[in-house]
């Protein structure tokens, strides 16, 4: 006996022969096969398959291909007319798949934007932020601000990292050109020589190697450079900083990109800055950048750093030092002393998982309504059966339909897209921009999207469709699809879950948004407008008066901080303290008017007192979390101690004189923790005027304002801010998901409503007859409408019990990120669950009514 | 008007008359193969044998099973009337055309 050819082989040599012909070639084959075996061995005979089978390949996909064609050309004419014939059917279909496939389009390009984040730079995978995790008496917390003197002495004993560079705020300096045309530059930041070799910031005039080394140099970024100098030559111009020092502009760079975490509109040498600044090594606010080199590990280096601090800070340091990678700092980073706005990877998350539930909806829709008007479609299927369709053709043919309906949607849903956009860039505060001939990774992604959804969608109509029996189907036996009805039902349950469950999501997120900015913060900030102080302090002294003096001027007073963003921390000890206690307290300095101007409240002892100020640089005021942490029952009167601050230089010593109500000294993301507020020095100034003016002519006090600023500092440019707006700044996160869920869930509940129209007009369409036998024995309008209206009732009200306990777990995962939230009220579910209802109903009941309402003569008339 | 047979076919055509009872794939592309002068894929003689074949010009025949082919039959293949009028038809195209060529100058 002979050994066959490999089965394989012979396999697919038979499917390249015509099937009539097959079993006569498949025996010339093995016969040769034997032949060649025979003669030269079974190598040279398999090899004879190969060469068959490979030289018949070119020939037989060019045969294949042209019947595909022929096929698809077909199922494409069927699909079309099938669309065109059930207009009213096709746009619910195309409209509900179009509308989320756009949203899930623009949500796409925000979540592709968000996770771009600094990956422009060339070395992106090389680059560290080095943060702290900075321990205290009650914990440890992470933070991007370092130790001072710590970017020297990683270059000096690192060698594991290329390159270090500080960066670190520099404020909105005023230069003026030699023209004397004075220009704010919103945000520079002092960075070392490295920065620009480091990072990818296209130079566009000037040396990247040298820009940045010099003592008082300036990098411009183009557009600030455009608009000091215009059409001049920016690079070695001199301009005047802050009425002071002169800088030289050493370099114009390519705007920032706008996915870089790392914003600015220039750059100064980080040289220039006074180097004692930079010796303390309990000072924590200089954000760091380092470069790996390629060759050494990430893990190791990582661990190399952990103890760093203890060289320096002594062996009871228990600060660490770890790496985060850039491209992680925008959606991850959750540290204090953040200088970027950050994004959350767990708001894109829920972004992502609410767009793909809309997605999900208008799938149902599709299913939905095939499956129902399935009985339509049986006398077709059951033709096409009779003259020798097979079920896998029909199969074919009905994935093919529903892969046109989605492709169609498609195409509406990236023109919708494009239409929305610019809306949509508002909501996120982005400027995405929809080019799929640009962005091929999202191009791909959508034409596989539409091939999923065409099959997710398109399976079960076209598995139900072709399984029905010609012979029953054409004798008109056919039932309207009964058992496709728990499906359906299931499916109409599940879309109105996740409906109810986005309005309960939307509700609730807007409650907490309402609340963080409502919530009594612990002082008034109603028309209180915040302008730039600063300087020798008879200035602001004379500006406070001159400003007072108007009547629409009501209080006046000076800070450093403002009194929702107090970012200056220090340590303090205290009288009883023992050696190892100490404490981490927030600072801010203030003038004896600050507290009655907000109206906070004294709760022990006495606010500072101007006539003794000179004595008074020795008092503080802490707030009652601050007493209680220290664990004073008495605190008036008692003696602490400070370190350093941007103020102070040496440890000094005070004396408590009052206690201050808690205020939120922070956004609401943060407990109130403890404070100190401390007089301002009797010859500066504070960085801030806090005026409080009244509501009414708010233009003309502003002018006056303005007038007398000028009148003063003439060298300066005035500016001012609302409080309140100030406020909504902090919350923009929250305000965007507030906005974006909204959307989706009235787009969510709009797909739902589709659905249920599509479904109920056509189940009342089939059960017309029914209606018009009920109409003849005496039944009302109003029952008639009840009876019709009464299944869809059920399962809305049936997804309910699925939408409320999963949207309650959901929300308080969510509010958990908040320390001051709402209660979730069991109205909001109640709520929810009626204006769904109420909805639903006027989507089915409108239908309802009209078939109840027509003339049994007409619906049971049968010609 | 009856439909021209292309140049392959008329030689398979050709190929089966001429070995009577002795047609099937292998000794009709050994034939083929002689009468061109190169070797020809089994699957592309089939293409056209079963185009023959659906057109009518051919009918097959099947023989004993043989243990060669693995079990199966042998399928011989026997002109039929058609196929042979195809043949002539040809023929007459090609005498009607050569006759009537003037002489070639080259």
């Amino acid at each position: 006996m002979r050994k066959p050819p490999p089965s394989l082989l012979a396999w697919l040599l038979g499917r390249m022969i015509d099937s009539d012909t097959r079993y006569s070639a498949m025996g010339d084959y093995e016969e040769r096969f034997h032949g060649i075996t025979d003669e030269k061995g079974r190598l040279r005979a398999c090899v004879y398959f190969w060469a068959q089978l490979i030289l018949l390949l070119p020939a037989f996909l060019k045969n294949f291909i042209n019947r595909s064609i022929e096929m698809f050309r077909n199922n494409f004419k069927i699909g079309f007319r099938n669309i065109r014939k059930h207009k009213g059917f096709s746009f619910l279909h195309i409209a509900g798949m179009a509308i989320g496939l756009a949203l899930f389009i623009l949500i796409a390009l925000y979540i592709q934007f968000e996770l771009s984040f600094d990956r422009f730079h060339t070395n992106f995978d090389q680059i560290y932020r080095v943060e702290q995790i900075l321990a205290h008496e009650s914990g440890s917390e992470p933070t991007a601000g370092c130790p001072t003197p710590l970017s020297g002495a990683l270059e000096a004993d690192m060698p594991d990292f290329e390159a270090v560079t500080r960066f670190i705020n520099w404020g909105n300096p005023l230069i003026t050109t030699l023209d004397t045309r004075k220009f704010e530059i919103e945000s520079v930041f002092a960075v070392d020589n490295a920065f620009l070799q480091m990072f990818t910031f296209p130079m566009i005039r000037g040396d990247v190697n040298t820009a940045l080394e010099e003592p008082y140099s300036m990098v411009l970024t183009e557009t600030e450079a455009k608009r000091v100098f215009g059409l001049e030559e920016a690079l070695g111009q001199v301009i005047q900083v802050n009425n002071s020092n002169d800088f030289k502009v050493t370099g114009v760079i390519a705007d920032v990109p706008k996915n870089s975490h790392l914003r600015f509109d220039g750059l100064i040498s980080v040289s220039t800055m006074d180097e004692n600044v930079f010796t303390r090594w309990f000072d924590n606010w200089v954000p760091l950048y380092v470069k790996l080199n390629p060759e050494k590990s990430f893990e190791e280096t990582n661990e190399k750093i952990r103890y760093f601090l203890k060289k320096h800070q002594g062996d009871r340091s228990r600060n660490e030092l770890y790496l985060r990678p850039l491209e992680k700092i925008h959606l991850y980073a959750d540290v204090n002393f953040e200088f970027a706005v950050v994004g959350s990877i767990n708001s894109l998350i829920i972004f992502a998982a609410v767009s793909i539930f809309v997605l999900l909806i208008g799938c149902i829709n599709f299913i939905n309504l095939e499956t129902a008007r399935a009985a339509d479609r049986a006398r077709e299927v059951g033709l096409r059966k009779v003259v020798g369709a097979q079920r896998t053709t029909l199969v074919k043919q009905f994935l093919g339909e529903s892969f046109l309906t989605v492709a169609l949607a498609m195409v509406l849903a990236v023109i919708l897209a494009l239409v929305l956009l610019p809306e949509f860039n508002q909501i996120v505060n982005r400027q995405l921009s929809l080019n799929l001939l640009d962005n091929w990774l999202l191009t791909i992604g959508l034409v596989i999207l539409v091939v999923i959804i065409s099959i997710l969608s398109g399976f079960y109509p076209a598995f139900v469709l072709s399984s029905f029996r010609p012979v029953q189907v054409l004798r008109g036996k056919i039932s309207s699809g009964a058992r496709n009805t728990l499906l359906r039902k299931f499916l109409v349950v599940f879309q109105f879950s996740i409906s109810i469950g986005l309005i309960i999501g939307t509700t609730v997120i807007l409650q907490q948004n309402n609340y963080l900015l409502n919530r009594d913060l612990g002082y008034k900030s109603e028309q209180m407008l915040v302008i730039p102080a600063g300087g020798p302090s008879q200035n602001v002294e004379t500006l406070r008066t001159k400003l007072l003096e108007n009547a629409n001027i009501k209080k006046a007073a000076m800070h450093d901080y403002l009194p929702h963003s107090s970012t200056n921390w220090c340590y303090i000890s205290w009288e009883g303290a023992g050696p190892k206690d100490y404490m981490k307290i927030n600072v801010n300095y203030i003038d004896e008017y600050f507290i009655p101007a907000y109206e906070m409240t004294i709760l022990e002892g006495r606010n500072f007192t101007s006539s003794m100020r000179e004595w008074e640089e020795n008092a503080v005021i802490l707030n009652k979390s601050a007493a209680k942490r220290i664990g004073w029952d008495d605190p008036i009167g008692k003696r602490l101690r400070y370190n350093v601050d941007y103020r102070s230089r040496e440890w000094g010593g005070a004396t408590v004189v009052g206690i201050i109500k808690d205020y939120h000294f922070l956004s609401l993301h943060h407990t109130i923790g403890p404070i100190m507020l401390r007089l301002l020095p009797r010859e500066s100034s504070g960085g801030r005027l806090s005026l409080k003016v009244s509501a009414q002519d708010v233009p003309p006090t502003l002018a006056f304002i303005e007038e007398e600023y000028e009148n003063i500092f003439p060298d300066r440019l005035f500016e001012y801010s609302f409080l309140d707006e100030d406020f909504e700044q902090m919350y923009l996160e929250e305000q965007k998901a507030g906005r974006i869920i909204s959307y989706l869930a009235v787009i969510a509940i709009f797909i739902a409503c589709l659905g249920l129209f599509g479904l109920s007009s056509y189940t009342t369409k089939q059960r017309t007859k029914e209606i018009g036998i009920r109409r003849v024995f005496g039944a009302s309008v109003s029952s008639i409408t009840l009876h019709l209206t009464r299944d869809f009732v059920i399962l809305v009200a049936l997804a309910n019990l699925f939408a409320w306990p999963a949207a309650y777990y959901a929300m308080q995962v969510w509010l958990n990120n908040f320390p001051y939230r709402v209660g979730i009220s069991w109205l909001v579910f109640i709520t929810a669950g009626i204006a769904a209802m109420v909805i639903a109903l006027a989507t089915v009941g409108f239908q309802s009514i009209r078939a109840a309402r027509t003339n049994p003569a007409d619906s049971l008339r049968c010609e | 008007m009856m439909r021209f047979i292309s140049r392959l076919e008329e030689i398979i055509l050709l190929s089966i008359w001429s070995l009577q009872d002795n047609a099937y794939g292998i000794t009709i592309l050994e034939e083929v193969k002689k009468a061109t002068g190169r070797s020809w894929l089994t699957g592309s003689i089939y293409a056209s044998l079963g185009r023959l074949q659906r057109n009518g010009l051919v009918e097959s025949i099947e023989g004993e099973p043989t243990p060669e082919r693995g079990g199966r039959r042998k399928i011989y293949y026997r002109l039929t009337h058609e196929g042979q009028q195809a043949l002539l038809a040809v023929k007459r195209l090609n005498e009607i055309i050569w006759s009537s060529l003037p002489p070639f100058k080259g």
